[in-house]
């Protein structure tokens, strides 16, 4: 059975890559390709290889929640995604029994009195949640658990045993326990806004996600938007893009570590709108005067005012 | 340093500053090692960061540890790499696939046992073009038996504040703002409520719609006010850190920080270095509508040693009127208790209850705090 267990590297090479527009498959939403440093690279194959869960910081906007499904397509894993709310239990990721609907069916046999053959079995009550499927699934699943800081403190303790031994049990089948037979690739992100126990953080794998730089960004414009190389000349993307850092440059003397910055995403929806919202209007005059199209790039009143109002 | 186990020493030094590492963390280490990460030191820097470091206070400590580690035994190690590198590189180009760790016997990170005849002292240039792992085994082997002497790395200039200094570590400080809690349900109404659902069945007499009720959230709304400047000014780091504990890791509904100098006049402060003032009224009127639990950390003249009359009669003050507002009021004092004897601190521990800041003296002053009125 070693087979199924041995994986290709994740390399994050343009030739894996989707094209631009070609839907997913499992949603039918358009996929982009996903441009990973080295770095990020090494660490996703670090935590293949150790068969640990992959902890994943950073700032809002800079593709944590992405990656998970890119290194599903590359390596044609199938692939579950599990975003945490805050009333989220840990139990609800693995398996969730339907107990209300079951009394509710129980009722209704017992008031047409059809007695036992109308019940149904138990197992029909119990569906499984993203984390239980990639560890019921017979090849390794690719399962992403989004944003877990936005929970409970205690919901990261209670998934301690189930990512460590890659096992889970379900109470209501009397105790049955699941091992997976193919460990999952676990990606968890979170976005820093609490702290999560150490118990926890031990066994992950850790990466903190760093803004690009100038030709990485580049690379990111291309790669998403292949049309507007053609029809703008790289000298204005250049421009746009220095635009762009000029902005972030601001942002980070003023605001330091606190405080939102302008992320990678931001940018693709300004390059987009600059690209074909209003083409008549030439670019070089969209960037000549005040900063166009702010509400895209500055989020907040205090920013708008200091970045957006006038020239930067 | 043992060959079989490298880095080793660097480990123990990182658990000793006091990361929460186990032995498990550098069985992993070694695994990734084996499967072929880590093939030159930048990278292998980069493995041990993803695997142990998880907060940027941990990195600083990592980075000033690994910088610690002697440059010899670095060069002894990059040799080693490079040397298993150019194997792996082979065999990588022949397929990419990554086998599970433990599944197969990989090449071991050891360098086999010197031989008796050693061979002259290779220069700088040579030892990067080493093909075959014998041959560095045996050039390193031979600067090892060369070098009498390890120059020692010289003195650094910096200064890193490690957990095990200060009586309380951040762990600890974080479990214990955990305690101080008081859950009431309010909100909206998510919860299943099954006893009360079940009676309801039981009333009726068949199953209407389940009942909800809200879920538990946490109802302490904590305010802290901090001492700065003068005698305060060893413990900056100590109130800091508590301060940052008690919002990011306490789970607190409210936690507001002030800061003050030896007694809370008409204005508190915002800012550390005692700028962007609010008026202690307008505090109190905010406290009234939440009830609100007020920790005090100073060191009430405890630090200097002396009884101030006025410095008490101020204090007491401050307090009164912070009476009529707050449900609770507890005091730390960065000074073990011993030293508040014949101090201004000494005599307010009749007014206000006081507690030193030990493990156990946090125990009890969020005990204190977390009682209802």
């Amino acid at each position: 059975m070693a087979a199924k267990n041995i994986i290709r590297k994740y390399t994050g090479k343009p030739e894996f890559q989707p094209q631009p527009g070609e839907p997913d498959p499992l949603t039918g939403q358009p996929l982009f390709p996903y441009l990973p440093d080295k770095d990020l690279v090494e660490a996703v194959n670090l935590a293949i290889f150790l068969e640990r869960p992959l902890f994943l910081r950073g700032e809002p906007g800079c593709g944590k929640t992405r990656l998970a499904r890119a290194v599903a397509y590359e390596l044609r894993l199938p692939y579950q995604s599990w975003s945490v709310k805050s009333t989220s239990r840990a139990q609800d990721g693995l398996y969730f029994y339907d107990a209300v609907r079951r009394l509710h069916d129980a009722q209704i046999a017992g008031l047409k009195r059809q007695g036992a053959e109308a019940s149904k079995p138990i197992e029909d009550y119990i569906a499984y949640g993203p984390l239980g499927k990639a560890f019921l699934n017979d090849t390794r699943t690719v399962a992403l658990i989004d944003e877990i800081d936005k929970a409970d403190i205690d919901f990261p303790n209670d998934l301690l045993v189930e990512l460590d031994e890659k096992r889970f049990e379900v109470k209501e089948l009397g105790g049955k326990e699941f091992q997976a037979s193919a460990p999952p690739i676990v990606v968890i992100t979170s976005n820093d806004e609490k702290d999560l126990p150490d118990a926890f953080l031990r066994r992950c794998v850790f990466h903190y996600i760093q803004f690009p730089d100038k030709d990485q960004l580049l690379k990111i414009l291309k790669a998403h938007y292949p049309q507007s190389i053609e029809e703008l000349t790289i000298a204005v993307i250049d421009q746009i893009i220095a635009r762009f850092l000029e902005l972030r440059q601001n942002m980070e003397t003023e605001k330091h570590l606190a405080g939102k910055k302008v992320s990678t995403s931001e940018l693709l929806d300004w390059y987009r709108l600059l690209w074909k919202y209003d083409p008549e209007t030439p670019i070089s005059e969209k960037l000549a005067e005040q900063l166009r199209y702010p509400g895209v790039l500055v989020k907040s009143w205090e920013d708008y005012q200091r970045y957006g109002a006038k020239k930067v | 340093m043992n060959a079989e186990f490298p880095l080793l020493d660097f480990f123990y030094a990182l658990h000793q500053a006091g990361l929460p590492l186990g032995i498990d963390d550098y069985l992993a280490l070694l695994r990734a090692l084996q499967g072929g990460f880590g093939h030159d030191l930048p990278a292998l820097k980069r493995v041990c960061k993803a695997l142990w470091v998880s907060s940027p206070d941990e990195e600083h400590l990592f980075n000033y540890h690994f910088a610690q580690i002697e440059p010899e035994l670095l060069r002894r190690l990059r040799i080693q790499l490079e040397s298993q590198g150019v194997e792996r590189q082979v065999l990588e180009q022949s397929n990419e696939e990554i086998p599970v760790a433990g599944e197969e016997d990989e090449h071991p990170v050891e360098i086999p046992e010197p031989d008796a005849s050693e061979p002259p002292l290779p220069e700088a240039a040579e030892l990067l073009h080493i093909e075959d792992e014998m041959e560095a085994a045996q050039m390193v082997t031979a600067i090892q038996v060369q070098r009498q002497d390890i120059e020692l790395p010289p003195i650094t200039r910096q200064f890193v504040l490690s957990g095990n200094y200060f009586p309380l570590t951040k762990r600890q400080m974080k479990q214990n703002w955990r305690y101080l809690r008081q859950f009431v349900r309010e909100g909206v109404c998510t919860e299943l409520d099954v006893e009360a659902t079940v009676q309801e069945v039981g009333r009726q007499g068949f199953f209407l719609k389940p009942i909800l009720v809200p879920r538990r959230v946490n109802r302490i709304d904590l305010l802290v006010l901090l001492d700065q400047g003068g005698s305060m000014a060893p413990f900056h780091a100590l109130s800091e850190r508590l301060k940052d504990t008690a919002i990011r890791g306490g789970r607190l509904r409210h936690a507001r920080v002030y800061y003050f100098h030896n007694c809370p006049a008409e204005q508190v402060y915002h800012q550390p270095a005692r700028i962007d003032a609010e008026n202690l009224q307008r505090v109190f009127a905010r406290m009234r509508q939440t009830s609100a639990r007020v920790l005090i950390v100073s060191d009430a003249g405890a630090a200097r040693g002396f009884f101030n009359e006025q410095r008490l009669a101020a204090t007491n003050d401050f307090l009164n009127a912070l009476r009529r507002f707050a449900v609770r009021i507890v005091w730390l004092n960065p000074l073990p208790q011993f030293r508040w004897i014949g101090t201004t601190a000494g005599a307010l521990e009749q007014y206000v209850p006081m507690f030193e800041m030990s493990r156990r003296g946090l125990d009890q002053a969020i005990n204190t705090l977390r009682r209802h009125s």
